[in-house]
């Protein structure tokens, strides 16, 4: 039997779903003994034109990174997804957008300001700007176009797969390597490497009433690690993210932070955070929900850090 | 003029291209290093509450 | 052409027992009322979750009218 052919591509990302695939450490041994590896910048040296030259279908399956930010990104999701029999949204960034989607929530001018002019770090005084062609005395140099709205891998292709994670778990990483290899594939369109059921539905922590009078942030209050971080005043989103991720955040007395999205059948975490928020928030008149309610800090940047691109709200037309 | 691409700069984070352009006694006649990827972590992460600005720029570079 | 005058579109959200049988009633009353507001019947307006009124919004709903 011929060997397995892997690729993995990192679009806007910030390659810690790499190092956590290289963190299964030894194990990358037995992957080799299944798979070549026939793409993966961060690992090997393969170029772009090496994948052009690919027949179509030639790479078994493509673990796809990152959020589509620029045409660059586009342009590869494309020919990946040309070249490989299976694509993988794998990590926050491909499924929803992750913490690079946080730019939705800005104006691309703005952005460039801020990077090319404003910051304290930048030398600029021409004021230039990336161009998308630029001329020189020996030719013209091309960038990829830095697009308005950062997107999801399947905003622009074709996804089979979906792992979600920022990043996932070696541990579900490396079971998920060994049902790719053993060739039994879930249904197209699975969500895979996680459980199907909230973070809140595998915590241990006590759970006794949830009525909340006041919300803290982390640094304001010593929480109690035997009880609910929630009825205990701090936004953990466990209530309406995904479990799989070995519960680590909360076992560090942490509250969840979402990165692992929302389950199935919701399709706005943020959403379905103010639900849940609703109904715990201890008010007896609506001035007092309006005041426990302004304590979250950053509503709309903590219930969607990892999935501004993927949720419904958009921008204002 | 023979010009020489390096598309993508591999085993490192982050994207990166270089554009070599060789004059025709074969020397590098000029040399050009690009970044072909931005996020814009400078302007999303304000107005931020400041105890999550760490656990934001931690995705600035995950290796 | 006429500039056509802006007609927004309005979904309700109405509860069973009280809105809607109020919406009823004016039909059956014979009450005129404009036909902007798009009703969908909840048994409550305890039903109605922040995905539907963000849903609603983003299909291209002007607004949204949760009535209980």
């Amino acid at each position: 039997m011929s060997k397995l052919k892997l690729a993995s591509y990192w679009a806007a990302a910030c390659g810690g779903c790499d190092v956590a695939t290289l963190d299964i450490h030894e194990k990358i041994v037995d992957v080799a003994a299944v798979a070549d590896i026939v793409f993966w910048p961060i690992a090997v040296d393969f170029k772009y034109a090496d994948v052009e030259g690919y027949e179509d279908g030639f790479i078994d399956v493509c673990l796809f990174h990152g959020a589509i930010r620029n045409s660059e990104g586009e342009h590869i999701a494309k020919l990946l997804r040309k070249k490989s029999k299976v694509m993988v949204a794998f990590g926050s960034c491909a499924i929803s957008g992750g913490i690079p989607g946080l730019a939705n929530f800005k104006q691309k001018d703005d952005i460039f300001y801020r990077v090319y002019i404003e910051s304290q770090s930048t030398q600029n005084p021409q004021k230039v700007y990336p161009q998308t062609h630029y001329a020189v005395p020996e030719g013209v140099l091309d960038l990829p176009e830095f697009y308005k709205d950062v997107k999801s891998l399947s905003d622009v292709v074709d996804v089979d797969y979906y792992m979600p994670g920022c990043p996932p778990t070696s541990a579900q990483i490396w079971a998920v390597i060994g049902v790719i290899a053993s060739g039994a594939l879930p249904p197209k369109g699975a969500f895979v490497g996680c459980e199907n059921q909230t973070l809140c539905n595998t915590c241990t922590r006590a759970k006794t009433d949830k009525k909340v009078k006041k919300f803290y942030q982390p640094y304001q209050i010593i929480t109690d690690p035997e009880k609910c971080l929630l009825e205990q005043g701090l936004t953990c989103m466990g209530p309406v993210t995904r479990a799989g991720c070995s519960n680590q955040c909360i076992s560090a007395n942490h509250p969840c932070t979402g990165c692992y999205g929302p389950v199935e059948g919701v399709i706005d975490q943020g959403a379905k955070y103010i639900s849940a928020l609703a109904s715990v928030v201890d008010a007896d008149s609506p001035d007092e929900a309006d005041r426990i309610i302004s304590e979250i800090a950053d509503p709309a940047g903590l219930f969607y850090r990892y999935g501004l691109p993927g949720s419904l709200l958009r921008r204002a037309k | 003029m023979q010009r020489i691409s390096i598309d993508p700069i591999t085993r490192l984070e982050g994207h990166g291209k270089i554009e070599i352009f060789l004059n025709d006694a074969g020397g590098v006649e000029n040399c050009y290093f690009q970044i072909p990827e931005l996020r814009g972590f400078e302007k999303f992460c304000e107005g931020r509450p400041a105890d999550q600005v760490p656990q934001i720029v931690s995705r600035i570079c995950g290796v | 052409m006429a500039k056509t005058k802006f007609e927004p579109k309005i979904i309700g959200f109405l509860c069973n027992w009280c809105s809607y049988g109020g919406a009823d009633l004016a039909g059956v009353s014979r009450l005129q009322y404009p036909p902007n507001v798009r009703i969908i019947r909840l048994m409550c307006s305890g039903r109605v979750d922040p995905q539907f009124v963000f849903k609603a919004l983003s299909d291209g709903a002007d607004g949204v009218l949760v009535a209980g």
